[in-house]
């Protein structure tokens, strides 16, 4: 074709799409005129008229538009040649292609042309498919097989309109080949027109993209589990662009942080707290070295400005060239767990912190052995902390406990037990263990808790020991005790409650007493209601009630009266008691006796009157110490006496006596012992004291001990009894005997002495009457001499100041040398001595020269009356405590009123020997005083004509104190400068016995 | 027997009641008749035995026993007292003065020789 014809035809083709806008434009302008009549409006501007007036204004935009509508119509001109000449050259070389698939079909979609490409992806022929199949046929997408057959006409016939509609119509799927492969096919389908615009068929062009579906399908499914994962995780998800945008935020961030994920994306993270680097800015190094870092806890801010615990894992995204395109970042709440963690720790330390306060031993032990112990275990046992770590449990109970104690632990027993733990040094003690199961290290163990209960052991043994010192004291009680319950019940009573009632603790538990039938009087005799008792009113008002009398009559018995304190028991905050105790007496005697003691006061009142007027008429001065040393009372003469008044002493201590007695009678030891009592200690003393100031005069004193009928001591009572004129009258008597003594016996001693000489035929023989007479003198000398020491004797006896000694004295031998004294008398007149000695005597404690003068006395009073040729018998014999010595005459005997007479001095039985008898009158009256003194008796027996008998009793030990016999005691060493007692204290060391060289 | 005795009593019979007795059994015998001319006689003569009279004016028998037992000179010489006194109490306060004996009066004269006789046989037999 020439190029002229080209623009030729070129020529013809613009023409006619001239022809053709200018119509359209003629038919719309038409139209749009007729529109705006029919509207009712003024035709104004139409299309053209814009246009124009457009292209009037700018007359070059018209010459484009016209060419550009003139080239158009050459450009589809020149297609329509060029179609119209390749069509069957491109056929041919679209059938050729080998990599492409290239599908051509009819307007039916019947394929009419199938490719090499086609033909190697899909396994069909060419031949075999061409106006047989349809595009469809060979380019069906699977379905799942479980989904219904497709429709393949109706597919393709929608395909085809699609195609049609908006060519091309670009599809990629997946389909299955002839050889049952599934392929992926990107595919472009378009429609074929000639060239008045017919459609004469469909071409589809398409490449194999198996691979790339199939990369795709993989990293679609891995998207939507990421997704997945993504939206759902429990954790935090957010991701960061290498600019720190944030990129992805999770729903968990949003609950998290309270960011919705719209209000984050793309900003920069506004979780991170101001002072703190993000975890990649941290972690750079290491993240960009790829390494995933896990674990991070670092704290976020809420939206709330609240602060949250979280744990990061962070990793670096890299895009596909492999550079690094951003950070994901995982967040995890940890509130919960840190607080769990704080909680847990400090539960631990908390029980540690326990554990070692406690005083309780606490250890923990696994397999037996301990793993872990508290400071107290370890102190309990005397071990130090360290050193009981891993030794075994059973090392600190006692051997023989051992098995019990690993039985115990092997049973997870978690009852407490008591055993007896072993300390380190081997010694033992009491403790109580507690033991539970727990996990420790997560294996099995055993916490126990030890207590030493030694202390409580020891305080159980003493509150045992305790009650039972109560019960028994409770049980020694006079007092009858109960105790009973809120409702009157007897849980408790003792002996005594049981004697006063007349219950038995039987009967008291079986009713609240007094049992039911017996009545209860107040003590005017008036009825006394159970519900006034002293109980019924301390469990009422929780009062006590003290010493209510109360009278109890059981049945048909007498009323027994008891005194009764109630004290109610409450516990501490309860208003009421919940027990009272009862104690009472029994004070029926008492309240008998009342009556009888109120007269006995009375009389006692009376008598005391009349002691008190007997006692002050008493010519001593009397004085009564108390037990306490005070002075209890005194009479009207030692008031007199020491010119003190009653007030001044009665009451005070009797030390107030002891300055006026040093002043009265000098500071003389006696004085003191006197006041202080040390001389009167149980019994009774008596002394001399003489007072020097304000007069001279001389007291006897007796101090004796004031005890009761039931030997009480009351104290003792002081009398003083003025004595100087009654030892003014002893001395001149004492001196008077002297005087006697001396100038009677000088002269005797001249007549015995010359008359001796005498008789003696000193001076020559003495012859017949010479010598007869010489011997009256002397006989008569002798008798004076008797007669004198007879009177020296009863003197010394009557003013009591004869010296008794007290020695063991054998009265048989005395008897015997008595009676040879006489032996020269009873033969000269044929008297006959018998004696008669029982068993041995035993020796008697007195004075020998005194006793010997007592049987001499009395022998000799036997011979004088005993006629010549009579009998003397002596009979000696011990009785009990005395030994009785009778000595019987056979004389005249004597009358019933000499009887009573024979003791007085110079008394003598008239008889026919009385002229012949020559005595003194005084040697019964001795003989009697002086076996008195020895605290004997002497008595007299006689039968008118049948003789006489004297009976002796002496005691084998006399009494000494308060019997003159004392005089006998050892003699203070200076008598004669102490000048107390005019010495008249003897010693046993005379070597002569002066009493009886006094008689010879 | 021999030996020489002072005799000292103021009651001129007694005195020489007891200077027969004495001079009869043998012994040569000093006499005084108060109780200071009896020491000085006693001091002057040493005799073997005193026999003194307790009342009597001057110095008592009992003081001039004890002027003589506390001077050593004479202490060893045995000195028999004669008295009327005769309670227990006087005997022991002449004993205590160191008389031998202590006759009470009335005696006999048998009574008191015997009695110089066993001083004198004290006194010549020391271990006696």
């Amino acid at each position: 074709m020439s190029r002229w014809s080209k623009s030729w035809r070129l020529g013809v083709y613009l023409t006619v799409a001239s022809a053709i806008v200018a119509a359209v434009y003629a038919l719309s302008e038409a139209v749009y005129q007729a529109e705006l009549r029919a509207l009712g409006r003024q035709p104004g501007f139409g299309l053209i008229d814009s246009f124009i007036t457009s292209f009037s204004d700018h007359p070059f935009s018209f010459a484009v538009w016209l060419f550009l509508a003139l080239g158009g119509a050459a450009a589809v001109f020149l297609l329509a040649q060029r179609v119209e000449r390749g069509d069957e050259r491109l056929r041919a070389f679209l059938q050729s292609a080998t990599e492409t698939i290239v599908i051509g079909t009819d307007p039916h979609g019947v394929i009419d042309l199938f490719s090499r490409g086609a033909e190697q992806l899909l396994g069909y022929s060419a031949t075999e498919v061409s106006g047989r199949q349809t595009i469809v046929d060979v380019l069906s997408p699977i379905g799942r097989t479980e989904d219904p057959p497709p429709d393949r006409s109706k597919d393709l016939a929608e395909l085809l309109a699609t195609a049609r509609a908006a060519p091309p119509l670009r599809r990629e799927w997946t389909c299955t080949n002839a050889m049952g492969e599934e392929i992926g096919i990107a595919i472009s389908i378009s429609p074929v027109h000639d060239r008045d615009r017919t459609l004469v068929g469909f071409v589809a062009v398409g490449n194999d993209i198996t691979r790339r579906l199939r990369t795709l399908e993989a990293l679609r499914q891995t998207n939507d589990t990421l997704k997945t994962i993504f939206a759902s995780a429990p954790v935090a998800i957010v991701t960061r662009d290498r600019s720190g945008l944030v990129r992805n935020w999770n729903p968990a961030a949003e609950r998290m942080f309270g960011w919705a994920e719209h209000e984050v994306l793309g900003t920069p993270s506004p979780i991170i707290p101001e002072d703190e680097p993000s975890a990649y800015e941290l972690y750079r190094d290491r993240l960009e070295r790829g390494e995933v870092v896990t674990d991070i806890a670092v704290t976020r801010t809420r939206r709330d400005g609240s602060r949250i615990d979280v744990s990061i894992s962070a990793a670096c995204m890299h895009d596909q060239a492999g550079r690094i395109s951003g950070a994901i970042i995982v967040l995890q709440d940890v509130t919960e767990r840190n607080r769990a963690i704080a909680e847990l720790r400090e539960s631990e330390e908390r029980f540690r912190r326990l554990a070692e306060a406690s005083f309780e031993g606490m250890v923990i032990s696994a397999n037996g052995r301990i793993v872990e112990a508290n400071r107290a275990y370890a102190r309990m046992f005397g071990y130090e902390l360290d050193d009981v770590m891993g030794r075994s449990v059973l090392e600190f109970v006692v051997p023989e406990l051992a098995p019990q104690i690993a039985a115990a632990i092997e049973a997870k027993a978690t009852e407490p037990y008591e055993t007896t733990a072993r300390r380190k040094d081997g010694t033992t003690f009491d403790v109580e263990v507690l033991g539970r199961e727990l996990r420790y290290g997560g294996a099995e163990a055993r916490v126990a808790a030890v207590r030493d209960i030694s202390y409580r052991k020891a305080a159980e043994q003493a509150l045992s020991e305790s009650e039972q010192r109560y019960r028994t004291i409770m049980e020694s009680l006079a007092e009858g005790l109960l105790l009973q319950d809120a409702g009157g019940w007897v849980l408790a009573s003792n002996e005594s409650a049981s004697e006063i009632l007349r219950l038995t603790p039987e009967q008291l538990t079986r009713e609240p007493p007094p049992p039911a039938g017996w009545t209860t009087i107040r003590e005017d005799g008036s009825e006394f209601p159970r519900d006034e008792h002293p109980v019924a009113v301390a469990l009422r008002t929780g009062q006590p009630c003290s010493d209510v009398v109360m009278g109890i009559v059981p049945p048909g018995e007498p009323t027994t009266w008891i005194s009764v304190n109630a004290r109610p028991i409450c516990e501490p905050g309860e208003a009421l008691p919940r027990a009272v105790v009862t104690s009472f007496v029994d004070i029926t005697s008492r309240k008998v006796s009342e009556a009888a003691t109120a007269q006995a006061y009375a009389r006692a009142e009376r008598e005391r009157s009349v002691n008190r007027a007997i006692v002050d008429a008493a010519s001593e001065a009397l004085l009564l110490i108390g037990e306490d040393d005070t002075v209890v009372s005194c009479n009207q003469r030692f008031t007199e006496l020491f010119q003190i008044t009653e007030q001044e002493i009665v009451g005070k201590s009797a030390d107030v006596l002891s300055t006026r007695f040093e002043r009265m009678f000098g500071d003389e030891p006696a004085t003191r012992d006197l006041v202080d009592g040390s001389d009167a200690k149980g019994h009774a003393s008596k002394r001399l004291l003489a007072q020097i100031w304000p007069i001279a005069r001389e007291f006897e004193t007796y101090s004796t001990p004031v005890t009761g009928a039931e030997s009480q001591s009351f104290g003792r009572l002081l009398a003083f009894r003025d004595v100087t004129h009654e030892r003014a009258v002893d001395r001149m008597k004492t001196e008077f005997i002297s005087l006697v003594s001396h100038e009677l016996r000088t002269p005797l001693t001249s007549i015995k002495g010359y008359v001796d000489l005498m008789l003696e035929g000193e001076v020559g023989q003495v012859r017949g009457e010479q010598r007869d007479f010489l011997e009256i003198v002397r006989n008569n000398a002798n008798r004076l001499t008797a007669l004198i020491n007879d009177l020296l004797d009863v003197s010394r006896i009557e003013s009591g100041r004869i010296e008794m000694k007290r020695l063991p004295v054998d009265l048989e031998r005395q008897i015997r040398d008595a009676v040879e004294c006489i032996r020269p008398q009873t033969d000269a007149k044929g008297q006959r001595i018998v004696l008669e000695f029982g068993s041995p005597l035993p020796a008697v404690l007195g004075d020998p020269s005194r006793l010997m003068q007592v049987f001499l006395n009395l022998v000799d009073n036997a011979q004088k009356y005993t006629p010549p040729g009579g009998e003397i018998r002596i009979t000696a014999a011990r009785q009990q405590e005395l030994v009785v010595v009778t000595i019987a005459d056979t004389g005249i005997g004597l009358s019933v009123e000499e009887q009573a007479q024979v003791f007085s001095k110079f008394f003598r039985a008239r008889n026919r020997w009385t002229s012949e008898v020559r005595g003194t009158g005084l040697g019964l009256p001795i003989a009697r005083s002086l076996v008195e003194l020895h605290g004997g008796e002497i008595s007299v027996s006689s039968q008118a004509g049948q003789g006489t008998a004297f009976r002796i009793s002496l005691p084998l030990r006399p009494a000494q104190a308060g019997a003159p016999l004392d005089a006998g005691l050892p003699a203070r060493s200076t008598p004669r400068r102490r000048g107390r007692g005019r010495a008249e204290r003897s010693q046993p060391v005379a070597p002569t016995d002066p009493a009886l060289k006094e008689r010879a | 027997m021999s030996g020489r005795i002072v005799v000292a009593d103021d009651e001129a019979d007694i005195r020489r009641l007891i200077v027969f007795t004495l001079e009869r059994r043998g012994y040569s015998i000093l006499e005084a008749a108060a109780g200071d001319a009896a020491l000085d006689l006693i001091r002057r003569e040493s005799p073997d035995v005193a026999v003194l009279d307790v009342m009597m004016p001057g110095l008592s028998g009992i003081e001039v026993a004890e002027a003589l037992s506390s001077d050593p000179t004479t202490a060893a010489i045995p000195i028999v007292l004669l008295s009327a006194k005769g309670q227990v109490a006087e005997v022991q306060e002449g004993l205590r003065s160191g008389a031998r004996i202590y006759l009470i009066k009335p005696f006999t004269p048998q009574e008191l020789a015997e009695r110089v006789a066993e001083v004198l046989a004290e006194r010549g037999n020391p271990s006696n």
